[in-house]
């Protein structure tokens, strides 16, 4: 029942956690978008696209080591399953296709 | 790690929100993340920055994703769910049914008063909502003062030069005069008729003021001189037809004796009755010439002005065109149009107006009276709901949940709240034709947003009222609600609930019955209270032309023998009416000290209106005057008016107040002192103090006795009042009629009686506080009828205990002093807790009168002696009944 869409957002954060593996936990990936993107994205949203990739079966969980500074509480650590791969996959490659379809010169005069 | 950094803790309130909201499944994720994000805050920023970055961070979370489906499934708002709640509901209805109707008709009551306080109050905080340009309207009262402590403030003007404000401050508009000084007649073919509100005005109102043309052109209507537009009831009532453009009617006013003709241009619709400038008649001015002396002068001002531009303006205004020694004299004020009716209240309002007290006083009986139906409700719907708990278990085995109970008790408290309004509705549609003929207030609430908020109420009041039942319900243990009879108990916390709730009913009762009877007791009060003379069998015929003056003698004589017409005075002002006329009076050898002069009203009488009205005299000797009245001279260049009001003999008879402001000690000292009065030019002969009489009320007691002086000059002699012999006012009234056509056959006859009219002034008062009894009265309906099903209810939850009592020998009294003691202890609680709220809100209210009762301990005596009263009567006969049967049937049952 769950759509298998990836918004864009949804997108950028699956790309973190792959990038930040085996790191990759809410605040890591926050701080990680605050960086690349330049402002500041909200835990709330990096938790909702989470735990939403996970309902759609793009990550799987566990749960890492407790803390002090984290009040007692254990990091809940992401990583991209396969599915997760194939739907970066196929939207790159639906880029890319797109990217390939427009004629040369089409941005240049743009760009001039 | 070497250096374990402090740890922080986030913002509690916000972290245990944020458990609440977020699903639990998200929680430990999302608790982790934050401390540890706000502790890197905190080490990066310092706590104050990282704080106010939370808050961004905390919100972040609120989305409909995190907060889950707690437990709201779909399957909650079912249809086949809801149904089976409203039969229940309808069941336990049925069931109930004697409980549930008086529980609903306490509702529905509330409810009706509710409606029919909405309509009164929009009506009364709605003055002249029709006139579409009524927030840019102001009128432009004059406040008198003479440089003394003397100050009369009027709702109109005499200064003639304000017709000049629109030329000379930009800002306003358009100025309108409305004059209606004299009493008009109408003469149409043979008919006479006195229309009240006949004002003569200016073409342009139409531009102004919506008055609604039915027939006519409203830019042309009034344009001529001798024009006139009669509303359509009056024209109907004039004419007897509708269609009356053209038509001829004679106007005789009482400065010009002499008829003169008007052409009816058109007819206007009749006004709504809330507006403080009411309409009969309106015609035009006959020239330029005639815009002057007293009127109520409007005006409009241009749109995007405001009036605080015109009153940097009023002084430079008012200079251009007096001298500046003469600015005390020239109190020009503004007031908006809307606010007239509720806030201006000045001497010579068109009619009389409203009270913003009692106004606030409505707004309070009215939230009173909901509260004290939803409180009944509650406590009624919570017993109901008590005799439930087994329904209750059956259905949580089955799996309900709080939830569940809660939309159950939402569910039942609404559908009750809703047939409560409706029948409420109904009720007040029942009262609403009896409810207007007792106010004079006519629909004026729109109907969609009433109707909006009254839903509104029903909903919120139905959630209120439904939260107490079902948090009762959650609270029972599955098996105390599958296993209990009929007898549960309560925690003590429900128990505090219903307590305060029942205290609350009894503190607002008291406050509502002490309230109505000190109301009652002053009215009561003032309907006793020695006036100081007498008011009964007096007719008065009050406006008698100008005329009488050089027929006074003759037309007294003509009344006199008229058969059963025991005397005949006359007088100026007639007594009920306030006296307009106020001077300075000054003592022999004091002529200089005009500064200091008192300022004395002053009544025009002959030497039988003390007599007539059985004014006592405390010294001296009351004959006014002892010649036969001359005939008045003509005035010319040589004689004029001055030199005849200086130059004839007078004798003054003054009363108590007038001759402590003199500064005599006793009446005896005053007699015989000369004393001289003044009036805008006019200055009234030295003469003899022939009097003193005691104080006697001209005017209503609301205001205190003024400094009166009264002398006799027959060209003012407006007023005649007749002593009749009650029995025979059949044939004096045709007399009447006759002598007075022979006399004046231009105007038409006026006459009142005279304690009619002094009933009229508290006219106002006596609606207000009839409305108050009423309410009270119903919302001791209310409260009484919660208390009976609440003692039945709280009754059937102890018939055992009743029963054994019985058995073991207790009687009737008994048991009823032991079921009221707690209910009596709340009344006295009540009592101390809404006693100096009700004496502080009485004490307000009667600072309105000059003259007023103090407020006995005696009357919350009766106020409590009723509520227990009515306690008594409900416990004994509720007992009385419950013990009837035998108590082997109730110990018998399981």
């Amino acid at each position: 029942m769950k759509g298998t869409y990836l918004g864009e957002f949804e997108e950028v954060v699956l790309l973190t956690i792959a990038s930040l593996h085996p790191e990759a936990y809410g605040l890591s990936i926050k701080l990680e978008l605050d960086q690349q993107t330049g402002r500041e994205i909200n835990l709330g949203a990096v938790h909702a696209a989470c735990n939403r990739l996970q309902d759609k079966g793009f990550l799987e969980a566990t749960l890492g080591e407790k803390s002090n500074k984290r009040g007692g509480r254990r990091k809940k650590m992401y990583n991209v399953t396969m599915q997760g791969q194939q739907a970066l996959i196929s939207s790159r490659d639906l880029r890319q296709r797109l990217w390939d379809n427009i004629t040369p010169g089409t941005f240049q005069i743009n760009l001039g | 790690m070497i250096d374990e950094p402090e740890f922080h803790e986030p913002p509690q309130r916000w972290m245990r929100f944020l458990e609440w909201f977020c699903d639990s499944r998200f929680w430990e994720e999302v608790e982790g993340d934050l401390t540890e994000w706000y502790n890197l805050a905190v080490e990066q920023s310092g706590k104050a920055k990282a704080n106010r970055a939370f808050f961004r961070q905390g919100l972040s979370y609120i989305r409909p994703y995190f907060f889950g489906k707690k437990s709201i499934s779909p399957s909650l708002f079912t249809r086949a769910m809801i149904q089976n709640y409203l039969k229940t509901v309808r069941r336990n209805f049925i069931k109930y049914k004697w409980y549930a109707s008086l529980n609903l008709l306490g509702l529905a009551i509330g409810f009706a008063a509710f409606i029919l306080i909405s309509i009164y109050l929009h009506h009364q905080t709605n003055y002249e909502n029709f006139h579409s340009k009524a927030d840019r309207i102001y009128r432009a009262s004059y406040l008198y003062t003479n440089g003394t402590d003397f100050n009369q403030h009027f709702a109109r003007t005499p200064l003639n030069y304000i017709n000049q404000l629109p030329e000379q401050i930009p800002e306003i508009e358009e100025l309108i005069r409305f004059q209606n000084n004299d009493k008009k007649t109408i003469r149409i073919g043979q008919d006479k008729f006195k229309p009240k509100h006949a004002w003569v005005t200016d073409a342009s109102v139409f531009e102004v003021f919506d008055f609604q043309l039915l027939e006519g052109n409203p830019s042309t209507a009034l344009a001529e001189p001798k024009s006139i537009i009669l509303t359509a009831s009056k024209a109907k009532q004039y004419f007897g037809k509708s269609s009356v453009i053209g038509e001829e009617v004679f106007i005789t006013t009482g400065l010009s004796p002499e008829e003169q003709s008007y052409k009816v241009t058109g007819i206007m619709a009749d006004l709504p009755s809330n507006t403080h400038l009411p309409v009969d008649v309106l015609y035009s001015f006959p020239s330029e010439e005639s815009r002057r002396g007293w009127a109520y002068v409007y005006c409009l001002l241009a749109e995007g002005s405001n009036i605080a531009q015109v009153e940097s303006k009023k002084r430079d205004f008012i200079l251009a065109n007096v001298a500046e020694e003469q600015l005390d004299f020239n109190g020009i004020h503004f007031q908006q149009l809307p606010a007239i009716h509720l806030e201006s209240n000045l001497a010579r309002e068109i009619i009389p107006n409203g009270n913003a007290t009692y106004i606030k006083i409505f707004y309070f009986v009215a939230f009173i009276i909901l509260i004290i139906a939803f409180i009944n409700f509650i406590n009624l719907n919570s017993a109901l709901s008590m005799g439930r708990t087994k329904e209750m278990g059956v259905r949580k085995v089955l799996g309900a949940s709080k939830t569940h109970h809660l939309i159950y008790a939402f569910t039942e408290s609404i559908s009750y709240q809703f047939l409560g309004l409706i029948l409420g509705i109904g009720i007040a549609f029942f009262i609403y034709p009896r409810f207007q003929e007792l106010t004079g207030v006519e629909w004026t609430l729109p109907l969609l947003s009433f109707s909006l908020f009254l839903l509104l109420i029903t909903i919120t009041g139905g959630l209120l009222s439904g939260i107490y039942p079902a948090t009762i319900l959650n609270s029972l243990q599955l098996n105390t609600a599958l296993k209990a009879t009929k007898k549960i108990r309560f925690s003590n916390y429900s128990i505090n609930v219903k307590n305060l709730l029942v205290g609350l009913q009894f503190s607002t009762a008291i406050i509502l019955i002490a309230g109505a009877l000190v109301a009652y007791q002053q009215l009561n009060y003032l309907h006793k209270k020695d006036l100081g003379f007498s008011t009964e069998q007096i007719i008065a015929i009050p406006s008698v032309p100008d005329a009488v003056t050089a027929r006074y003698s003759t037309f007294k004589e003509q009344l006199k023998a008229i058969p059963g017409v025991t005397q005949v005075a006359a007088c100026m002002q007639v007594p009920s009416e306030e006296i307009r006329d106020s001077g300075p009076a000054l003592l022999e050898g004091q002529e200089e000290e005009t500064a200091e002069a008192p300022m004395l009203d002053m009544q025009v009488i002959d030497n039988d209106f003390l007599d007539i009205m059985k004014v006592e005299t405390l010294a001296g000797n009351p004959p006014v005057h002892e010649y036969v009245p001359r005939p008045i001279p003509e005035f010319s260049e040589e004689f004029t008016f001055q030199q005849y009001i200086s130059e004839q003999n007078r004798s003054y008879l003054i009363n108590k107040t007038a001759m402590q402001q003199l500064g005599f000690s006793s009446p005896e000292e005053a007699v015989g002192q000369n004393v001289s009065w003044t009036i805008g030019g006019l200055d009234f002969a030295m003469g003899p103090i022939a009097a003193v009489v005691k104080d006697f009320h001209q005017e209503t007691l609301k205001n205190k006795v003024d400094p009166l002086l009264m002398m006799f000059e027959p060209m003012f002699l407006r007023t005649f009042l007749l002593k009749v012999d009650p029995n025979q006012l059949g044939a004096i009234l045709p007399e009447l009629n006759t002598a007075w056509t022979a006399a004046f056959p231009k105007q038409a006859l006026e006459y009142h009686f005279l304690d009619d009219m002094f009933e009229q002034l508290y006219k106002q008062e006596q609606v207000e506080i009839k409305l108050l009894g009423w309410f009270s009265m119903l919302s001791i309906f209310i409260a009484a009828m919660g208390l009976f099903s609440l003692v039945a209810f709280s009754l059937r939850t102890r018939v055992k205990e009743i029963a054994i009592r019985q058995v073991l020998g207790a009687k009737l009294p008994n048991l009823v002093k032991m079921i009221s003691r707690h209910y009596v202890w709340m009344i006295i609680i009540s009592g101390i807790i809404a006693i100096p709220l009700s004496y502080y809100g009485a004490n307000i209210w009667l600072e309105n009168f000059a003259y007023r009762i103090g407020i006995s301990p005696l009357i919350y005596l009766i106020t409590i002696g009723i509520i227990l009263a009515i306690l008594l009567i409900i416990i004994s006969f509720q007992t009385f009944w419950s013990t009837k049967t035998n108590p082997v049937e109730y110990l018998k049952q399981e």
